[in-house]
């Protein structure tokens, strides 16, 4: 019933047009109804030879009002109900999509557990909920007010009559298609646990299909899936039989309602309390309201499924809205309890106090970052991942952060861009304190480089222009060339207007990190932040990458993340991560001429596999 | 698509459907006969004056064709129902054997999401068509017939006016046939690019918060929708007015017959009984016909679905194996007699197959380009030789031809001396362990998953190809060890499924082994503590490696350098690092001694100074 409650809020704000789509169903109906029982009337009416063919003048005239009306009742319905769809399909994305934005863990909870199949099966549930008044909410409402208006009709003539009608009417409309769905539960709750066990086994045989080969496993799965298929559709057989034995109970009460009316009639006739003329128009009444109940039974199955549909979004979404939001989003003010950074504190850098934030897109200047002693943990129940970090970057700086992986380094990545929190030390940004600047202010001083960067399927240039929404083409040139993937895009057909294709499938790896740094260096942020951005390329690629890289980030302040140890002859500080504590810091000459620091043994250890016969 | 090719795909539709037609074509008789009854007995009570006792008979009897065509009709509906079930079962299971015959290499180039959804809804959208429509199709012929064969018999003037109309529904529906092929296709192109955006938007969401863009995004969303709802509501406008004629047809030629019989009876040029009982028939003579459309649209993604399901059953396998066995020509070869002790040896013992690549060119199906051009080289008995080159160089083709998921364009492999392709394929690739660069794992535990690797493998064996993988390292930490269910209990990262898949490798000791970049996803000191192991899966064995890193490469007793599908070197280690080329190039980026500081300098052996 919350379900019910739940799934009704996307259809308030459109109650009235709903009203006007149920309403024109109704009169559809109603005109069939109408052009029968006027056409069983004018027949009756003109069997009994009347003086004067005026007599007959409003039947025909109703027959013909009735004869048009019903389609023109029927193209303004489906007009109305379709655009009712789409206004409660834009209702419903928008507010899954405001759910799972509004919570940052939200978004590692669609990345990490949702792999890409629960994503789409998310939104395909959403796009379900579309047809929540067409399918759902239609069939039984105009039911409704055809079964109330033919039984006042019908009352008037035989009350008898009208009751049988109504008993009728509710059987067929109500009682069979009831009647089925519990019949038909446990039978489609089987059927839908087969189905989803056949889906998941053939889903991961044919991902596996390399290892099930090579297994010599592909009979044997077979034969499971054989088996599986055997059990499916034994469980859909019940299902069967159930529907049809509904679609029997239909045809038969549908036509035993004029039957059972016939035998009230014929008494009433014969006693003159109802007059034979109108016997035929009444029979031709209760035939046609029953056009009404037709689309039930699939309404009834429709609204099983939507309903299932609702819950899976709720129980995503309400897992999402559970955790607490990272960061406050409330106006910078200056945490007094963490003194203020003075300019003797840093030494690297003068200190710029922090602008009082106007509009989201203002920067520092310069970018001063420095984390103290930070602590960071997902969950209070799961120790930390970050124990005591210390940090600092000046202007003009380039950090790397190294550390295999599990050792907390993307943390520090997610926490800077506001993506987790940390429950323990203090981050300043430029003289504030991290965690009580508006998330969008602080995000807007990083550009940032994940991982497998996440290209959107539009084109090269609006993926480019993420970063910078009123970018000119000059700039977008700019950035492509530093980043070095400029000749690349200049050379695709439509140049900067090509679709980069589904997750930029057009791109190999290499080029699609080459454009999120493009991206990242649009984006004009004081800070350029990389997390792992080389992962997954070949060396020749890697290099290439990197070669782009530090000729691109001539003046930036950098935090490169990475685990790999090529390449880091650039930087000026290395900081050396293992299980969330910041183990050693220092230039790349410091550390590995200190004989027992941990990234020497690392490199040595490189280099000794390199070499050991 | 004609029906044609669907009575030849699915076998045994003919009598299935025939009995839906039958039971179908009973039901609407008994629709006819019902009305026959019923005009007469409300012509006997409303112009006769016959009160209830006097239709006793004719009303038992109405009930009784009441109850029969109810019947009839649930028959129907269970016959059309028991032939969806068995398409769905054939259909699917020949097309699930169809894709596992395909292979891997077929499979990587589809979206396997996209497969599955094939087989699952794609199918059931099928039978629509197969069980709905296409009875539908005879039903909308054979009951206007029957009703309109009463008719005349009824009332000529009537029979003409439905006989006149009749044909024009067909024009119409063909109409609104192609308007409604054209409103499912723009309302289901307007619905995917919204899907798919929608989609898009939620999967890149870490990056729309990134650069601050993912607030702006619910604006975005609500205006593309807006706008394709206002543009797809324009066009159904116009579309959904064939609709309109066509309803106004059929309900007009109602009123039509309805007031010419009214102004007959008025004139007594009919009795009421034949007027009453064609009044009755009328909406049953166009309903069938009309039913089509309905059915007709929820046909449209049976249609679209079955194309797509037939084109895959069109796919041709790439590769149809041979029937000689790897023991049968070892056996041929040194002589041994017994089946057993062959194959002993050839697990047990130092591997007795050496490969030959002999000029082999291959391209992917469909593509232009060749992936591999005329490359040569041996892998000796017991011998390792690593392939060297960047992604999309052409290492992994090496390995879809050698594991038989595909066939070279030109050349030959050979398996001592004798054509890969002459062996059975899944007997050569019992002989053949292989870690591929993403070894799926499937749902289980991880024991259970290693254990795979080798039919009758005990526990102990298994656990400890699991400790010199390394596996045990982080399977200490999982709450169950190594009964932890994978995906379920544990979400495991890229380097410690290529663990798993090392110590699948361990446990199988095939002899041959190609290993495709089997420490890609390792950090370094993982991957420095897992080169013993490899080392020890390596012993003895005949083995293909890929590596992009220098250290898996070093110890190979041969180097193949590939670039663009060609071989452009190959050599030992010394050979290629003085030979100045690709392999120099490669070796200097990690060796890093040409470019790290001079601290760095003084940790780099005599050896790789070179």
């Amino acid at each position: 019933m919350t379900n019910v409650m739940w799934l009704l809020q996307f259809v308030r704000p459109y109650r009235w047009r709903l009203l006007l789509a149920a309403g024109l169903g109704f009169l559809a109906i109603l005109a069939n109804v109408g052009l029968m029982g006027t056409s069983g009337y004018l027949i009756a009416a003109a069997a009994l030879h009347p003086a004067t063919i005026l007599l007959l003048w409003t039947p025909i005239v109703g027959v013909r009002f009735f004869g048009i009306s019903r389609s023109v009742f029927r193209y303004l319905e489906r007009l109305v109900s379709h655009d009712l769809t789409f206004h409660i399909l834009a209702r419903v994305r928008v507010w899954f999509y405001d759910r799972i934005e509004q919570t940052s863990n939200g978004t590692r909870l669609l990345e990490h557990h949702g792999s890409a199949d629960v994503l789409t099966r998310a939104v395909t549930d959403v796009e379900s909920l579309q047809n929540l008044y067409l399918r759902v909410l239609a069939p039984p409402l105009i039911a409704l007010f055809v079964g109330v208006m033919s039984v006042l009709w019908i009352a008037r003539y035989s009350g008898m009559t009208a009751i049988w009608f109504a008993v009728f009417f509710v059987i067929t409309g109500a009682v069979v298609p009831w009647i089925s769905l519990h019949l038909g539960r446990q039978a489609g709750k089987a059927q839908v646990l087969l189905r989803s066990d056949f889906q998941s086994e053939l889903g991961d045989a044919l991902r596996g299909l390399t290892e099930l080969t090579m297994d010599g496993q592909v009979d044997a799965t077979i034969r499971s899936l054989a088996n599986k298929q055997t059990d499916l559709t034994q469980a859909a057989r019940r299902g069967t039989l159930i529907q049809s034995a509904g679609t029997g109970a239909f045809v038969f009460f549908t036509n035993v309602s004029v039957w059972a009316a016939l035998l009230v009639l014929i008494p009433l006739v014969s006693l003159h309390a109802v007059k034979g003329v109108e016997v035929p128009s009444l029979l031709f009444i209760i035939l046609a309201s029953f056009e009404a109940v037709m689309p039930i039974p699939a309404s009834v199955q429709a609204m099983n499924e939507t309903l299932a549909a609702a819950r899976r979004i709720k129980e995503l979404a309400g897992h999402v809205s559970e955790e607490i939001p990272a960061a406050n989003g409330g106006m910078p003010v200056t945490n007094t309890e963490v003194p203020a950074m003075s300019a003797s504190e840093l030494e690297q850098g003068p200190i710029h106090r922090l602008p009082l934030v106007q509009e989201g897109d203002s920067l520092i200047q310069p970018p001063v970052l420095w984390m103290r002693d930070v602590q960071v943990r997902y969950d209070d129940a799961l120790p930390d991942v970050l124990r005591g970090v210390t940090l600092r970057l000046a202007p003009g700086e380039r950090v790397a952060v190294v550390g295999e992986s599990g050792s907390g380094k993307s943390t520090i990545f997610n926490m800077l861009l506001g993506l987790c929190t940390y429950h323990k030390g203090s981050v300043m940004l430029g003289g504030y304190e991290l965690r009580d600047l508006p998330v969008e202010f602080v995000r807007n001083q990083f550009a940032a480089v994940t991982q497998d960067a996440f290209l959107f399927h539009v084109s090269v240039a609006d993926n480019l222009r993420l970063a910078k929404p009123g970018a000119s083409d000059d700039e977008l040139c700019d950035a492509a060339k530093t980043a070095q993937i400029l000749d690349l895009i200049e050379s695709l057909p439509d140049g900067f207007d090509t679709l980069v294709g589904e997750n930029g499938a057009r791109f190999s790896g290499g080029e699609r990190q080459r454009i999120a740094l493009a991206r990242a260096l649009l984006r004009g942020a004081p800070i350029l932040l990389l997390d792992e951005p080389t992962n997954g390329l070949d060396a020749v690629t890697e290099a290439e990458f990197l070669e782009a890289l530090w000729s691109a980030v001539a003046e930036k302040a950098v935090i490169y993340i990475t685990h790999r140890l090529a390449g880091l002859e650039s930087v000026d500080t290395i900081l050396v991560l293992q299980d969330g504590r910041a183990v050693e810091a220092g230039s790349p000459h410091q550390l590995l001429s200190q004989p027992d620091s941990l990234f020497r043994r690392m490199r040595q250890m490189a280099h000794e596999q390199i070499d050991n016969k | 698509m004609n029906t044609k090719e669907w009575f030849r795909r699915i076998p045994n539709l003919i009598p299935g459907l025939t009995t839906v037609v039958v039971l179908n074509f009973a039901s609407g008789l008994l629709m006819i006969l019902q009305a026959v009854f019923l005009a007469k007995i409300v012509t006997d009570v409303f112009l006769n004056d016959r009160n209830r006792g006097d239709v006793m008979m004719p009303i038992a009897l109405l009930f009784f064709v009441i109850l029969l065509r109810a019947v009839a009709t649930g028959l129907s509906d269970k016959a059309s129902g028991d032939v969806s079930l068995r398409i769905r079962e054939d259909l699917r299971m020949s097309l699930v054997r169809h894709l596992f015959q395909l292979g891997p290499v077929y499979l990587r180039r589809e979206r396997t999401g996209e497969l599955v959804n094939s087989a699952m809804n794609g199918i059931e959208q099928v039978d629509v068509y197969a069980t709905k429509y296409l009875p539908q199709m005879a039903h909308a012929f054979l009951i206007p017939v029957a009703v309109w064969c009463l008719v005349i018999g009824t009332d000529i003037w009537s029979a003409i006016i439905l006989a006149v109309t009749a044909p024009l529904i067909p024009i119409f529906m063909i109409l609104i046939g192609k308007g409604a092929d054209s409103i499912a296709k723009r309302q289901w192109r307007a619905l995917s690019v919204l899907g798919g955006h929608f989609l898009d938007v939620i999967r890149g969401l870490t990056t729309l918060k990134v650069f601050n863009r993912s607030r702006a995004q619910v604006e975005i969303i609500e205006r593309i929708t807006d706008t394709y709802r206002e543009a797809t509501m324009q066009s159904l406008r116009v579309a959904f007015l064939s609709a309109l004629v066509l309803e106004l047809l059929t309900t007009l030629s109602t009123a039509v017959v309805a007031v010419m019989l009214g102004l007959r009876l008025l004139h007594g040029n009919i009795d009421f009984h034949r007027a009453f009982l064609v009044l009755l028939l009328a909406p049953e003579f166009y309903l069938p016909i009309r039913m089509i459309g309905t059915q007709f649209h929820a046909s449209m993604n049976g249609i679209e679905a079955a194309k797509r399901i037939f084109e895959i059953l069109d796919t041709q396998p790439l590769v149809q194996g041979g029937t000689r066995r790897i023991v049968e020509v070892i056996q041929s070869q040194t002589g041994e007699a017994d089946d057993h002790n062959a194959r002993v040896s050839c697990f047990e013992h130092e591997s007795p197959i050496s490969i030959e690549f002999d000029d082999v060119s291959f391209a992917y199906p469909g593509s232009e380009v060749n992936a591999l051009e005329h490359v040569s080289f041996c892998v000796p008995a017991g011998k390792t030789v690593a392939i060297v080159g960047a992604s999309g160089a052409g290492k992994s083709s090496l390995f879809d031809l050698l594991l038989g998921f595909a066939r070279p364009l030109q050349g030959q492999i050979r398996i001592n001396g004798v054509a890969l392709s002459e062996f059975e394929l899944s007997d050569w690739r019992a002989h053949v362990s292989y870690v591929s660069q993403t070894t799926h794992l499937f749902p289980g535990t991880i024991l259970e998953n290693i254990c795979r690797a080798r039919q009758g493998a005990s526990v102990a064996e298994a656990l400890e190809a699991a400790r010199l993988a390394l596996v045990d390292e982080f399977v200490c930490r999982l709450p169950h060890g190594y009964t932890t269910r994978i995906g379920e209990d544990v979400q495991l990262s890229g380097g410690q499924i290529q663990r798993i898949a090392m110590a699948r490798a361990i446990l199988k000791r095939a002899p041959v082994a190609c290993f495709d970049e089997p420490t890609s996803q390792l950090d370094m000191v993982s991957e420095q503590a897992l080169q013993a192991s490899l080392e020890t899966a390596l012993q003895g064995r005949t083995a293909l490696v890929a590596a992009h890193r220098m250290q898996t490469v070093r110890r190979a007793h041969q180097i193949v350098v590939v670039e663009s599908g060609r071989i452009v070197e190959q050599g030992t280690h010394a050979d290629l690092v003085s030979a100045g080329g690709t392999y120099q190039k490669l070796w200097a980026f990690y060796n890093d001694g040409a470019i790290f500081d001079t601290a760095a300098r003084e940790f780099v052996p005599e050896g790789a100074r070179v």
